[in-house]
């Protein structure tokens, strides 16, 4: 069976609904929305409130359970010559390039080659939503398995294709293991983007690109001239969508490299998480939270932007 | 009864025998009178220096820890589960709250400070001086119990004692560093087995040069949980160096600390006699290489011996295939290797401290560790692994295990513990991640004087020192 | 890549049969990209410990690693269930609360509604971190670390302004006209939306409840923070397996198998809805 069709734009905004309605009762209004409006307060504006004053106070949990002294901007201006947590900036930005880049491309590859309808294109599109689903641990298992160069199908195959990487130590080389992380992930993310990229491609009119044949454009130049700018607005969303999840790389790192070799995968995240609990430095852990969620703010408002200009 | 009393009795706690015979002479009396159906061979709480008529009954003691994996454990777990001996002695529910490990250290950490729900604990001694304040000291305990602490080795006891001296731990769990090697690979070559790292990275050299599908020594450089400082604290120490003097400050960037460095990078680097993947190896990785056959040797823990005549467990040409020795020492140093142990002890804040102590008591037992050590009826659950020299000397326990105990015994001598710093879980990050970052190529002497400039920033900062 | 787009060129009946055989080898190939992780879990979940080492197609597949992760110690069942009882709840009050608001910020208008919703997306771009800091500095005070109540109540902070989102699209989705009729027939709102309108978006509902579950399912960071050994969910639990033994990857593959099927067999019903709820759900 064929896939529906996906339309970002259809689920991600809003319509506005046509006109008030009098029958809609103002007490249910608050009965129904106030339930969910508490917990999220209670799940995301606590949190946030508690982290920001955490950040500036003085809060080993070697020293003491309970929170110190406040220092002032103390633990945010220790972050701006904190190595590790410079470095974990580069390495956040570095993967996020390679992961974002290469899902989009082997997105777009895999949907230029899926788009036409036939059944065993039809039959590939049904698996593609299988990666995703996935567990993050699972990806990172599997993947550290399949690229041991000792006994790694995935290594052993390189290896016999291209003979120099034979027994190449993926996880051992910064770049490479950076490879390989966002391969874990671009596993799950590029079919799944490749579907947006189909549905966006089918809607594209089938006028416009006969015109063009008609005309003499080759096949190269109807994908730049006609369908890549079509795609641009779904390709710039999926973007986004990537950058965000790229950000937030934790769990393959745990379970793939532990930040290594040396500290050269050490995400943000994960470097976060090692001041706060294994450093048990809560209040410097928080201030470089609060960091990352200027960051995200910053990424966020692009995204936000689109949606509401996509209205 | 009393003869498997006297069996435990050994010379070195003579001391212990007129008390213990005395009281459970007095419980088989008690038994008899009380009409038990104890068998005749059954043991008593006596033998164990448990408390006698069950006072603790329908307590539970809450234990955390990992790894029930590892044989050792998954026998002392049936040993305490209901309906075990320990449970008919004491009435004492034991509940093993098993972790995973990769997160113990971080998870006993905060359990530690922020107040727990655990009644005992079992750590790695290196991270024991940040959990050591909320534990509490056994001094006490121990003197009415007549537990001999001097049948433990050096390095178990002093990670397993504060400051003050007070001991917070019984040894629990405890390893030394061995050399495993092929014994036909050695035999075929005729070489001999190598007594330091010098004459070890000659051996690999000449087994590569000879059997060149096989690396001569498993490694470990990767991050990970501090497993790659294993070989490294041991090359360093028998050189001569340290990692931190007594203020606490870095000194693991001497000359000799460099120099100790630099062998022990220059074994995956320039003498290029290791598995090159052994950046991303951990004590795993490195230990399946030996097991697999594509190593010819291994320094690691003692424990993995179990595993050797495990025909599930290792290859063909491994099985029943390896030879062990003291771990190499330093050329012209000494030997002082690193000594694993994980003690065992109860929070302050414990809701069955005495409960709690019997457990203890029971597990750390020689007995009842020799008798976990011999038993090799299950080969997953296997481990030579025992704590007391009074143990290892055992004649039971060494046939059992190939005479490994024994040898063990001996390593132990000279063996040492890391640093007893409340910072370790930091500085250990700063030395494990250093020793990765050489191990892919960064230069020793600089990335050295980096992290001793790293792990002085971390001890300022936690007021160690102005 | 380039054949398929050359055949529109040329009419050669060869050069446009070999495109059509290179075309159908790069499908292939997606299909082996996608799947082959999969498969080789499948193959290493019935491997022996020496079989797992090699990377051999053809072997005698043995039940072992499932006995092994579910009985003693590592007993993957009691994650299962930690695992099942976390997602289920999460999913009991996501959904109803999700549902109710969503609802409202569809069907109601009033000052400050854009507003509210705006604010009810930015939460999903909260870092994780920094929801876990406190809520583990509470959980520990009020003694919930290692529950599975810690787990549901952090798992709200994502899941909720997701389905609140995700359902909002259906609720938008379905025409105000059908909730008329029902008003004309003296329903007031409560009953109409309790017989007309969830019972017609109870599709998109079900859509919402299998993705909270798969969220909750796979969540790796707040359960390794927040659990000890009594609320181990599978994703940690797993990691008991990579014990002093080594990785153990055919026990390994063994466990992957249990915590990826059910996922996978709720994701293949969900399909037809599956991209539109990411592209949602992935702002997490």
């Amino acid at each position: 069976m064929a896939l529906p069709q996906p339309s970002v734009s259809s689920v991600l905004v809003a319509r506005p609904v046509k006109k008030p309605r009098q029958y809609r009762s103002g007490s249910l209004r608050w009965m129904l929305l106030g339930p969910g409006l508490i917990v999220i307060a209670l799940t995301v504006i606590y949190p946030l409130a508690a982290s920001f004053i955490t950040s500036f106070r003085d809060w080993r949990l070697i020293d003491s359970p309970t929170p110190g002294p406040f220092v002032g901007a103390a633990n945010y201006t220790r972050a701006l010559t904190d190595a590790g947590f410079l470095n974990s900036l580069g390495v956040s930005a570095i993967y996020m390039v390679i992961s974002v880049c290469l899902t989009l491309l082997l997105g777009l590859g895999i949907a230029l080659l899926l788009q036409k309808p036939t059944p065993l294109n039809v039959f590939a599109r049904t698996l593609l939503i299988f990666p995703f689903a996935v567990a993050p641990v699972l990806k990172g298992f599997s993947w550290r398995f399949m690229l041991n160069n000792e006994y790694g199908v995935y290594a052993k195959l390189i290896g016999a294709i291209i003979p120099p990487l034979n027994d190449y130590v993926w996880l051992g080389h910064q770049l490479s293991a950076l490879f390989v992380i966002a391969f874990s992930e671009i596993w799950g993310w590029a079919p799944l983007f490749a579907l947006m990229f189909i549905g966006a491609i089918g809607s594209i009119p089938a006028e416009a690109t006969e015109a063009a044949k008609v005309d003499g454009a080759t096949s190269i130049q109807i994908f730049f001239k006609i369908t890549l700018p079509l795609l641009a607005p779904v390709i710039y969303i999926v973007a986004l969508l990537k950058i965000i999840s790229a950000f937030k790389m934790f769990d393959q790192i745990a379970i793939m490299t532990g930040g290594g070799p040396g500290d050269s995968t050490q995400t943000l995240y994960y470097y976060v998480y090692q001041v706060a609990f294994r450093n048990l430095d809560m209040g410097y852990a928080s201030a470089l939270s609060y960091i990352l969620v200027a960051i995200m703010a910053v990424i966020s408002t692009f995204y936000v932007r689109t949606l509401l200009k996509g209205d | 009864m009393i003869e498997t009393t006297t069996r435990s009795v050994t010379d070195r706690s003579a001391a212990v025998r007129r008390p213990t015979l005395q009281r459970s002479l007095m419980l088989s009396l008690l038994g008899v009178l009380a009409g038990s159906f104890a068998p005749i061979s059954a043991q008593s709480a006596a033998t164990y220096h448990l408390k006698a008529g069950k006072p603790y009954a329908g307590t539970t003691v809450k234990f955390l820890i990992c790894c029930a994996t590892a044989g050792q454990f998954a026998q002392m777990i049936k040993l305490t589960a209901p309906g075990s001996e320990f449970e008919k002695l004491t009435g004492i529910n034991v509940q093993w709250e098993n972790t995973p490990y990769e997160s113990l250290q971080q998870k006993e950490l905060i359990e530690a400070t922020t107040g727990n729900t655990y009644d005992a604990v079992a750590w790695v001694d290196s991270w024991g001086e940040a959990i050591k304040p909320y534990l509490t000291s056994l001094n006490s305990r121990i003197a009415a119990d007549k537990i001999n602490m001097k049948d433990y080795p050096n390095a178990y006891i002093e990670a397993a004692s504060d400051k003050d001296g007070n001991v917070i731990g019984i040894p629990f769990r405890g390893h030394p560093l061995v050399l495993f090697y092929r014994k036909d690979v050695f035999s075929a070559l005729k070489l001999p087995v190598p007594k330091t790292w010098q004459a070890l990275i000659k051996t690999s050299q000449t087994i590569e040069q000879k059997m060149p599908s096989m690396t001569g020594v498993s490694m470990i450089y990767k991050v990970s949980a501090g497993q790659n400082l294993f070989n490294w604290v041991s090359m360093l120490w028998g050189n001569g160096g340290d990692i931190l003097d007594k203020n606490g400050h870095a000194i693991f960037n001497s000359s000799k600390g460099v120099e100790a460095t630099q062998t022990y990078i220059d074994i995956l680097r320039k003498y290029k006699i290791t598995n090159p993947a052994a950046t991303t190896f951990a004590e795993p990785e490195a230990s399946t290489e030996l097991k697999q056959g594509r190593a010819a040797m291994w320094v690691g823990w003692w424990w993995y011996w179990a595993q050797f005549s495990d025909p599930k467990a290792v290859s063909k040409d491994v099985l029943n295939n390896i030879g062990f020795a003291t771990a190499p020492g330093w050329a012209g140093g000494t030997t002082a290797n690193y000594a694993l142990v994980w003690p065992l002890g109860i929070f302050k804040n414990a809701k069955n401290p005495d409960a709690a102590w019997e457990f203890i008591k029971y597990v750390t037992n020689t007995k009842i560790q020799q008798q976990v050590a011999a038993n090799r009826s299950i080969p997953a659950e296997a481990d030579n692994t025992i704590v007391t020299f009074t143990g290892m000397r055992d004649a039971k326990v060494n046939a059992a295990n190939g005479g490994i105990p024994k040898v063990g015994a001996s390593a132990l001598k000279t063996a040492r513990t890391l640093p007893q710093v409340k910072t370790w879980a930091e500085l250990q990050s700063v030395l494990e991640i250093g020793i990765n970052k050489m191990a892919t190529g960064a230069e020793v002497k600089p990335t050295m004087d980096q992290m001793a400039a790293d792990v002085d920033a971390i001890q300022k900062r936690a007021g160690l020192y102005k | 890549m380039h054949s398929s787009l050359s055949s529109g060129k040329r009419r050669v009946p060869l050069a446009s049969r070999l495109a059509q055989l290179a075309e159908t080898l790069g499908v292939l190939l997606i299909i082996a990209f996608v799947l082959f992780p999969l498969i080789w879990m499948l193959l290493g979940a019935f491997k022996n410990q020496i079989d797992i080492y090699s990377v051999k197609l053809f072997f005698k597949p043995t039940l072992d690693n499932f006995r092994a992760i579910f009985s003693n110690p590592i007993l993957l069942g009691n994650n299962i269930w930690i695992s099942a009882l976390v997602s289920f709840l999460t999913v009991a009050i996501t959904i109803p609360l999700g549902a109710a608001a969503a609802y409202v910020l569809s069907r109601h208008r009033f000052k400050g509604r854009n507003t509210l919703f705006l604010l009810i997306l930015v939460t999903q771009f909260v870092p994780a971190v920094v929801v876990a800091i406190p809520f583990f500095n509470l959980f520990r005070a009020l003694n919930l670390i290692d529950t599975p109540w810690a787990l549901v109540i952090v798992y709200l902070s994502f899941t909720l302004p997701y389905a609140i989102w995700l359902l909002r699209g259906f609720f938008d989705a379905l025409p105000v006209e059908v909730e008329e009729a029902s008003y004309i027939d003296g329903c007031n709102e409560f009953q109409t939306l309790r017989f007309v309108t969830v019972p017609l978006v109870l599709p998109g509902i079900l859509v919402a409840a299998v993705f909270t579950f798969i969220s909750a399912w796979n969540e790796f960071f707040f359960a390794l923070i927040l659990t000890r050994s009594h609320a181990l969910t599978l994703p940690v639990g797993i990691l008991t397996i990579s014990g002093p033994r080594g990785p153990m990857w055919e026990q390994l593959s063994a466990a992957g198998m249990v915590v990826m099927v059910p996922i996978l067999v709720m994701s293949f019903f969900i399909r037809k809805y599956f991209v539109e709820g990411i592209t949602v759900g992935a702002v997490k």
